[in-house]
């Protein structure tokens, strides 16, 4: 089978260069395959920060830089919380780790909340009839409000790419 | 347009019934009359009490503030409800306060423990052996009691960190539920603490009888971890739209300000700050918490898996 000059210089352009010259269609389709190969090679010897100028121009998707930690930002953060309590600590008159001990110690449930718990028994055990009524019905409807609320699925979405 | 409707609904529903039962009117009689001219033990449900007269027993009030003009020989205990110390008010055992502030009392107003909980009042002992930090336990505007929420900023601080390091997508997935579902977070925060403190009440029920005890423990564990998996996941979506890349340039020009552990340290240091405000601070707080355990829930803490599997009939081949 005999192929036509077109077809040899789609094979092989280099080779056949002078078909060019000859054939306005095929220097019609080497000049867009000069043009495209130009668009290519400026988008990689020149890219914008941060990818190609297309790209750049996408919104940003959440996952982006995501995993990136920022460890700096979190040094400095606990610094600056600890240095301002204890700041203010000693403005009160009070000496900063004794202050911080017992700001943390007071957030830990102690026994006191059993004690709580035990006399907010006794005292509902003396409540009234329609208090109780009311209390059981209340728990029964948001109870079922709940369990409708918690059957939608979530419509966030984030593609993620890890 | 049917389920924001259904929303709306869902989330003035529940504001309604928080409303009937948290108002005093809701909760019927009291138990015990007005306390002012008794002497003996004083239970109350649902009405404000006055002690003018020194009281031999245990005062008991719940949805119902008391004012303390005189001696209780016992433990006070308020769930719902302010405790007000006036000129010569004492009591000689332990208060118990539960969602109420305390105010107006003095070295020696308490014989006993001082055991607060979700309540504006900080934890600590009069008895501390830092002296002066009982002034926080009476004076919530004090100096010393702006240095403790400083303090406990540091809590927060530090486990945003771990769980944003350790967890970061399941954050990150939350935060973005919560940008576009915020309407539906908001009202499944809402139904799902009614429904926390409405299963806690009926556990104190089961207190005398000791299954109540574990009961509410594994309650109050799985309230508290979802308030802050939630709050972390809040935290990342204020961190994010006020410090947040915009384009993929801003991620690689940044150095600090990206990434899941910036976004949510900038969220705790933002709303750590917006929260030191008297009154206005606080309401937001509660708001972001909110928000919080809806979304917490919502996403089954970021991992977007269905709570109940629905059911189909089977296909015969």
């Amino acid at each position: 089978m005999t192929r036509t000059p077109c077809e040899l210089f789609a094979e092989n352009p280099e080779a056949h260069a002078d078909h060019a010259a000859a054939c306005p269609d095929c220097a019609r389709l080497m000049a867009r395959l000069d043009r495209l190969d130009r668009v290519i090679s400026d988008e990689a010897v020149d890219p914008a920060p941060g990818g190609s100028r297309l790209t750049s121009n996408l919104p940003l998707a959440p996952w982006e830089g995501a995993n990136l930690s920022s460890w700096p930002l979190a040094a400095a953060g606990a610094l600056a919380i600890v240095l301002v309590s204890s700041v203010l600590f000693m403005m009160a008159g009070v000496s900063p780790v004794g202050g911080l001990a017992a700001a943390f110690r007071s957030e830990v449930p102690g026994i006191g909340l059993f004690r709580a718990a035990s006399i907010a028994g006794e005292t509902m055990q003396q409540a009234p009839a329609r208090f109780q009524a009311l209390l059981l019905s209340a728990f029964v409807l948001v109870n079922v409000l709940f369990v409708f609320l918690l059957r939608r699925a979530p419509r966030g979405v984030d593609v993620t790419s890890r | 347009m049917r389920m924001k409707l259904l929303l709306l609904v869902t989330a003035l529903s529940a504001v309604l019934i928080g409303g009937v039962i948290l108002s005093p009117a809701a909760a019927g009689e009291s138990a015990a009359a007005a306390a002012s001219h008794r002497d003996a033990a004083v239970v109350s449900f649902g009405k404000p009490v006055v002690i003018d007269h020194p009281v031999n027993g245990n005062v008991q009030v719940v949805l119902g503030s008391v004012m303390v003009n005189s001696l209780i020989t016992g433990d006070l205990a308020v769930f719902g409800g302010n405790i007000r110390f006036g000129k010569g008010g004492r009591v000689t055992g332990d208060v118990v306060s539960f969602g109420g502030g305390i105010t107006g009392a003095g070295a020696g107003s308490v014989g006993g423990e001082l055991i607060a909980f979700a309540s504006s009042t900080p934890r600590l002992r009069e008895d501390s052996s830092v002296g002066p930090l009982a002034r926080a336990i009476y004076e919530p505007a004090s100096l010393v009691a702006l240095a403790i929420k400083v303090a406990l900023m540091i809590v927060w601080f530090l486990v945003a960190l771990l769980l944003a390091f350790t967890n970061g997508r399941e954050i990150r997935y939350s935060a973005v539920e919560l940008r576009v579902s915020p309407f539906h977070t908001f009202a499944l925060g809402l139904v799902a603490f009614t429904s926390f403190v409405l299963t806690a009440v009926l556990f104190t029920y089961l207190v005398p009888f000791l299954i109540g005890i574990p009961l509410l423990v594994l309650l109050g564990l799985v309230a508290v971890l979802t308030k802050v998996y939630g709050m972390i996941a809040v935290f990342h979506l204020v961190g994010s739209l006020l410090a947040g890349p915009r384009t993929s340039e801003d991620v690689v020009r940044r150095k600090i300000f990206r990434g899941d552990m910036a976004m949510v340290l900038v969220g705790v240091l933002v709303l750590g700050a917006v929260r030191l405000i008297p009154i206005v601070g606080d309401l937001i707080w509660i708001g972001a918490s909110l928000f919080g355990i809806g979304v917490a829930l919502a996403t089954k803490f970021g991992r977007r898996e269905p709570w109940f599997l629905a059911w189909r009939p089977a296909v015969s081949e």
